[in-house]
């Protein structure tokens, strides 16, 4: 994991330090290194493409009372599972029966801390002359979990009971080896026995490296000091995340979610949010949401902690290392038991990290960028961003090899990697991002799907008009068409997570595109190859089904065509405040289309380059129009506005960050100061090129855009349903209030 | 190391080897003569290449009172590497390259594999630079399948269409990547005579050619990045021959691959971008040189300048090598010799972190303005002023007196950065000195135990102008007890290219099933056609097949598994019992990487791929000498200085010699310095110093 490594502008730590403070960097680079040849190592003996080619791991070191003090991986939301699992191997075991050469298995949300239960983790205690030091921990998607369909992912059980095997901490591995009892259980419980075996001996095997590792630090600091320069890093990290917060405005800032479940017949969005308190130098997370639903996208606590955090590292605190101080200065309450964010048994929550997990996340995105954008800390301005798409759609089958005979599984990583990322002030997002929570997550190559399975990849491309529109473009998200050649058949899942509630922009930006997608049936595909044609769009033949975002029983046959599209992030800022050329550059890269360049970022083109007047026309008539006047307010020059910075304070007053434009008093909502247009998201973002899938009941989702009545120039887009009251401002205490108004001057 | 005679020189009268490092700054020569070694600087000229050269020569040619001609006229034979390829590259700055790719596939250059990369900070991100104008990939109808099947033809009018459409573009080079042509490069090869065809001077490469090993996205790029350095290394290639020829010279010209071997020109003509940090590979080649003639087996190599501490681990005195490395955050399949780089130089820049902890580097100041005592106007605090104020620099004498610094300015930079922290400037000195030489151990300690090898087994050459004063501190970190200082360390890059042989790796996927069934016939085909590739390429270059070395390894896994395990094979044919007893053997091998018990169950081994690696000897360079006389320490001290050791609060008195009177077998104990040529050497407490025969530096750590 990186820190910042920029020379620093003022430091937190005032007086002389009264410890080693070269020990405790030592130390503490080492507690990452531990982690990161743990990872490595299973990287390098593991069968499974989702652990080599998509990184989907996390490694973690803790000490003896259980905290995190080393990070490394692929996958930021497992700092919680970590911890969660460690107590939960406490609670299971008297310490006193704990040995050297045991190792223990997780996975169950409910019980073990586990993020789902595809995400098997491994425990292992570490001793240091019989004496318990620390733990390691590693954590990969396994190829199947067994239960009612395969990877770990039950879109149709109504309990948990019916989801998956769910190992409650449980010791199965004693003096180094892997028990012959649970070996057997194993095998006989998933679909794929042998690849599942061996990654759970990788995962030891990769313990083992990090245990040798440990005591190679151990025996040159001494376990005192090694104790020692925990707690101290620990502190370290847990001052710096308070001082960041302290640049936050104190108050309370909201954002709500919809969860998209359609998966028993019915069309359902089942609401979340959160309240952010900002109190000096801590945070008060209070999430709330709809009571829990017999359905796998209930969120349980490991998930809400670690999507949470995950927003919070990426966005708000990247350079703090990363141990326990997380969870110190940040305080998680979420609600009374028994809620869609606060799940118990038997609530199914195979997809609490991909459905309330993500929506989550990205509620602290919105809820972040709207405290950052009124700090008056220049750096934190600069980090207000877009929300990630974090809409992972794909799907997960299993069949017989017609060749072998045996099973195999085929879990498509890329189109999980496909989605776009959230734009920011420094660049347009990142296309195929992936989750937010997917760091350095890869794609598989094409050659490298094509050899594991009998699925023939007939296109990845980028989809034009994907990312949000805004002055910085979210991320583009990819399509790609994967077709069944050399099967009979295969059964599975297909899930995806945002169809139709998008992620937001930031500062009046646009929301990003929904993923999607279909199955042509009965191509033609396999005629075409045969007789030495290429499959394309045009040619391809057979017919389009349209697939519930959630299904258990999906059946793919020889020559089907499984059509999967990411979405995109939100974007930043207004789209008329983008660089004309930057958009004239999109269009020439089919990133988008003139139609969409003239409506949506009111630029004219003329050849390959923008019509300098063209554009300004065309702009003022957008702002016009926008407003139903002709606005009375210049938008100020480039350098007296900031990057998605749409909404200031400034003398107790909300302010236009664009042109000055008084919006209401601070206490109001600077909104109703503002001219509002509302209408169906999926028919206002599909008018402009950008897909989202349509809901066919009610309630529908709606984007609501609010535009200053000085410059016309959008201050913010929400995203919500029909019938939910309109979205309230941050509410800054007197001491938030005096903080914002700093950032103004 | 070799079991073959080395080549004797084709024509008596050649007697004379140059290696060229063709550096951003300075182009820099040692000249191998049957009676010494000597060294030439010149600047380099990027505009033509060959002038810098050529002067360079000149320079070393004076000091054996030698004109151009005349030094050219005795040269067997001239070895190069250059930075040209590695600046175009990391740079971004190249060709602009057209690409034909498979149907279907035009983003691939955008996804990328993926871009994210394993860091935390949104911020960090960044989309893939558009290596190649979108306008400038053309999609053409063609499917190879997994299995083999060319299902889809290639369709001949549409490549024809592209190459016209890219020539309009005006595109300087053409790039074919098509999927699964690493198994079946029909269609590439087909491309490449259409292109010929059509526009027979452009420059054109086949992702068959440049790597044919699966993951697209990686042989793609390859083959694109080979395409984009093309211009760069052609300004070199082109007319080097020809210039030196007109001056004179009759041997042979020959390259030096990032991979650590040389190469013909033809083969960097056609494949520029093994040309890609064959300067850092020039380096560790000499260090083995040297390590073999002094009897070290295992040694780790390092260099340090202003702004880089590079350094690689050479265990049984075989270079390893990283293949599949990633260039501007773009994956390739190129191979380079391991060398890993971190940001920790003499000009590393100290500063304090947020969470009130100091850090040094990876920012530097670089040469302007530079450390505070290079009086140009620095005013952050750097390691050099650190070493100045410590006393280890002579303010004086650096460069050997070619540059004076200000030592006020050091101790003002230090003092304000340790007065944050409650030092005084001495200890703040040497703080900043521990976290260096503290950066400096974790590094080698990544490249040594993090990989499984025990430090204390290996020796350090250090060599480049910073690291003198610090490897043995960084020795003594990791219980490292000898240290060899070479000589002509300024210089050491190009004297390497002249100690290593003709090398060539030829790579290939077998993915063969080891049983007691299997049938070796069809691997044994493969390796032939290795065998035969290699003999071919031999010749073409003029050495004789019949003297090369075959050294061959074997990729092997779990069937089910990714990553192969190294394993090396006799050059022989394989049976069907040496194949089985491959498999019998393969757990233990893996458990003695993984740990007991962790060996896969119920799983095949797979051989999955082969590489044969050719070798063919050279005559060893001449070494150089040190000064002549007795070993004498009066005669070598050149006087004293205060110096602040390690942990002390105060400078004390501690001798100093000098290199030019430093002879062989003088034997010197710290703390001492030694003030060379164009650094200087710190001998910690319980650390001696000795010279030998030729003129490298030897220490070794006492009790």
């Amino acid at each position: 994991m990186s820190t910042d490594t920029a020379p620093a502008t003022g430091t937190v730590a005032p007086a002389t330090p009264d410890y080693d403070v070269l020990g405790v960097e030592v130390h503490r680079k080492a507690m990452d290194e531990i982690a990161r040849e743990i990872g490595i190592t299973l990287v390098r003996t593991s069968g499974s493409p989702v652990v080599t080619e998509a990184k989907d791991l996390s490694c973690a070191i803790l000490d003896e009372s259980s905290e995190l003090v080393g990070f490394s991986g692929f996958v930021g939301f497992h700092v919680s599972t970590s911890a969660l699992g460690v107590e939960a191997v406490l609670r299971n075991y008297d310490l006193a029966d704990i040995r050297p050469g045991d190792a223990f298995i997780a996975n169950d949300p409910h019980s073990s801390g586990a993020i789902h239960q595809g995400d098997v983790g491994v425990i292992m205690p570490y001793f240091h002359d019989d004496e318990l030091i620390g733990w390691g921990y590693v954590n990969a998607h396994l190829l199947d979990v067994g239960g009612s369909s395969v990877s770990g992912f039950a879109p149709e059980a109504r309990e948990s009971f019916a989801e998956a095997l769910a190992f409650p901490a449980v010791r199965f591995v004693r003096d180094g080896k892997l028990s012959h009892d649970w070996a057997l259980f194993i095998a006989n419980s998933v679909r794929v026995p042998v690849p599942v075996l061996n990654d759970l001996r990788s995962m030891i095997a990769a313990l083992n490296a990090g245990k040798r590792r440990l005591d190679a630090v151990i025996a040159s600091h001494g376990l005192q000091t090694h104790r020692e320069y925990c707690r101290i890093n620990k502190a370290l990290s847990e001052q710096l995340i308070r001082s960041r917060i302290a640049e936050l405005p104190d108050g309370e800032y909201v954002s709500k979610e919809w969860i998209e479940y359609d998966g028993h017949g019915t069309a359902d969005l089942y609401e979340l949010g959160v309240a952010m308190t900002v109190r000096g130098d801590e945070i008060d997370l209070r999430f709330h949401g709809v009571d829990q639903v017999p359905a796998y996208v209930n969120g349980a606590r490991p998930s809400v902690l670690g999507n949470a955090m995950n927003a919070l590292q990426t966005v708000f605190i990247p350079d703090v290392p990363v141990n326990a101080a997380l969870w110190r200065a940040i305080h998680f309450d979420l609600g009374p038991a028994g809620s869609i964010v606060n799940s118990v048994p038997p609530a199914p929550v195979s997809q609490s990290h991909m459905e309330c997990g993500m929506r989550i996340t990205r509620l602290m995105s919105d809820v972040l960028a709207q405290a950052m954008a009124l700090s008056p800390s220049d750096r934190l301005r600069s980090r207000v961003a877009g929300q990630p798409n974090n809409g992972i759609a794909t799907c997960t089958l299993t069949g017989a090899d017609r060749r072998t005979g045996q099973p195999i599984v085929i879990f498509p990583i890329a189109p999980t990697v496909g989605l776009g990322g959230p734009a920011q002030s420094v660049s347009d997002g990142v296309d195929t991002y992936s989750g937010q929570f997917n760091i350095g997550t890869r794609m598989a190559a094409v050659e490298v799907d094509e050899a594991a399975g009998p699925m023939v990849t007939l296109w990845r491309r980028i989809e034009a008009s994907n990312g949000g529109a805004g002055q910085m473009r979210g991320g583009q998200g990819m399509t790609s068409a994967l077709a069944m050649r050399g099967i009979d058949s295969m059964t599975g899942t297909a899930f995806n997570s945002c169809a139709e509630v998008p992620p937001r922009g930031s500062g009046g930006g646009q929301p990003g595109a929904g993923s999607d997608y279909h199955v042509v049936r009965g191509s033609e595909v396999n005629d075409l190859l045969d007789r030495g044609a290429m499959p394309t769009v045009e040619t391809l033949g057979g017919s389009t089904q349209r697939m519930p975002s959630k299904t258990g029983t999906l059946t793919l046959r020889e020559g089907d065509v499984f059509v999967v599209a990411s979405g995109g992030g939100g974007g930043l800022g207004d789209p008329l405040l983008r660089d004309p050329a930057a958009v004239a550059k999109d269009v020439a890269d089919g990133y988008t289309d003139e139609a969409a360049a003239r409506e949506v970022y009111g630029v004219v083109l003329d050849g390959a380059g923008a019509d300098e007047a063209a554009t300004d026309a065309q702009r003022l008539r957008i702002r016009t129009a926008r407003i139903g006047a002709v606005p009375p307010r210049e938008i100020r020059d480039a350098a007296r506005r900031e990057i998605g910075v749409a909404v200031r304070v400034v003398a107790g007053r909300w302010t236009c960050g664009c042109c000055g434009e008084d919006l209401g008093d601070v206490d109001d909502n600077y909104r109703a100061a503002c001219v509002a247009t509302s209408g169906s998201a999926a028919s206002t973002l599909g008018a402009r090129g950008t897909r989202l899938r349509s809901r066919t009941v009610g309630p529908d989702v709606l984007l609501t855009e609010y535009f200053c009545r000085g410059c016309g120039l959008s201050v913010r887009a929400d995203v919500g349903v029909e019938g939910d009251e309109v979205v309230p401002a941050p509410r800054l205490t007197a001491e938030g209030r005096r903080l914002a108004d700093r950032a103004a001057t | 190391m070799s079991t073959v005679a080395p080549e004797t020189s084709r024509d008596q009268g050649l007697t004379t080897l140059i290696g060229v490092d063709v550096g951003g700054t300075h182009t820099d020569i040692a000249v191998s003569t049957p009676t010494g070694l000597v060294r030439g600087k010149a600047l380099t000229s990027h505009d033509e290449y060959s002038r810098g050269i050529l002067e360079a020569i000149a320079v070393a040619g004076e000091r054996l009172d030698l004109s151009l001609a005349e030094t050219l006229g005795q040269t067997e034979q001239i070895v190069l590497s250059t930075t040209v390829v590695t600046n175009a590259l990391t740079e971004l700055r190249g060709a602009k390259v057209g690409v034909l790719i498979t149907q279907g596939f035009k983003d691939t250059f955008r996804l990328a594999g993926g871009a994210r990369q394993p860091v935390m900070d949104d911020q960090a991100h960044r989309n893939p630079p558009d290596l190649v104008p979108r306008s400038c990939i053309v999609e053409i109808p063609e499917r190879v399948l997994s299995d083999g099947t060319a299902a889809v033809a290639l369709d001949e009018d549409a490549v024809r269409m592209a190459v016209r459409q890219l020539r309009d573009e005006g595109v300087d080079a053409i790039a074919v990547c098509f999927l699964w042509s690493f198994k079946v490069p029909g269609h590439e090869q087909r491309a490449r005579e259409i292109i010929e065809d059509e526009w027979p001077e452009v420059f054109t490469s086949l992702s068959s050619e440049v790597y044919p090993v699966i993951r697209e996205h990686e042989r793609f790029f390859s083959a694109v990045f080979n395409c984009f350095c093309q211009p760069a290394a052609s300004i070199l290639l082109d007319t080097l021959r020809d210039r030196l020829d007109s001056e004179g010279f009759a041997g042979e010209l020959t390259m030096f691959s990032g991979a650590g071997g040389v190469i013909p020109v033809e083969t960097a003509r056609r494949l520029p971008v093994l040309l890609l940090a064959s300067g850092p590979a020039g380096g560790v080649a000499g260090a083995i040189h040297l390590a073999e003639r002094m009897g070290h087996e295992n040694i780790i190599v390092t260099d340090m300048g202003g702004t880089s501490y590079d350094l690689s681990l050479v265990e049984d005195r075989r270079a390893a090598i990283t293949p599949r490395i990633s260039v501007a955050g773009l994956d390739t399949g190129i191979s380079i010799v391991d060398v890993l780089s971190v940001g920790a130089g003499g000009g590393s820049i100290v500063w304090i972190d947020e969470r009130g902890v100091p850090q040094v580097g990876p920012h530097s100041a670089g040469s302007m303005p530079g450390p505070a005592c290079y009086g140009r106007g620095g005013e952050r605090p750097t390691v050099t002023d650190a070493a100045v104020v410590a006393g280890l620099i002579d303010p004086a004498g650096y460069l050997n007196g070619r540059m004076s610094l200000d030592r006020e300015a050091a101790v003002r930079v230090v003092g304000a950065f340790g007065a944050k922290l409650g030092w005084t400037p001495n200890q703040a000195a040497n703080a900043i000195l521990d976290l260096t030489v503290t950066n400096m151990a974790n590094a080698t300690r990544s490249v040594s135990v993090e990989r499984g090898y025990d430090p204390r087994e290996f020796a350090m050459f250090a060599y480049g102008g910073t690291l003198p004063l610090f490897a043995p501190r960084i020795c003594d970190a990791l219980d490292i007890t000898r240290v060899v200082l070479p000589a002509n360390s300024s210089v050491f890059c190009a004297f390497g290219l002249l100690t290593a042989d003709f090398v060539r790796r030829y790579s290939t996927s077998v993915d063969v099933t080891l049983g007691a069934d299997v049938d070796p016939t069809a691997i044994n085909e493969i390796r032939r056609g290795l065998v035969e590739q290699a003999r071919t390429e031999l010749a073409q270059v003029g050495l004789d097949p019949d003297r090369a070395e075959l050294e061959w390894e074997a990729g092997v896994r779990f069937a089910g598994q990714v990553w192969e395990i190294t394993v090396p094979l006799a050059d022989e044919d394989l049976t069907t019992a040496s194949m089985t007893a491959m498999a019998a053997g393969f757990p233990a091998t893996y458990e003695r990487s993984y740990g007991e018990g962790t060996a896969w169950e119920g799983s095949e081994v797979l051989l999955a791929n082969l590489t044969l690696r050719t070798r063919v000897p050279r005559r060893n360079p001449t070494l150089a000498t040190p000064p002549p006389g007795d070993p004498d320490v009066e005669a070598a001290l050149k006087g004293r200085r205060r110096a602040l050791l390690p942990g002390a609060d105060e400078q004390t008195e501690i001798p100093v010699y000098d290199g030019n009177r430093f002879a062989e077998g003088l034997t010197v104990s710290g703390p001492a310095i030694v003030d060379e040529h164009d650094t200087t050497l710190f001998i910690p407490p319980s650390w001696s110093c000795t010279r030998d025969h030729m003129s490298n530096y030897n220490l070794k750590k006492e009790g």
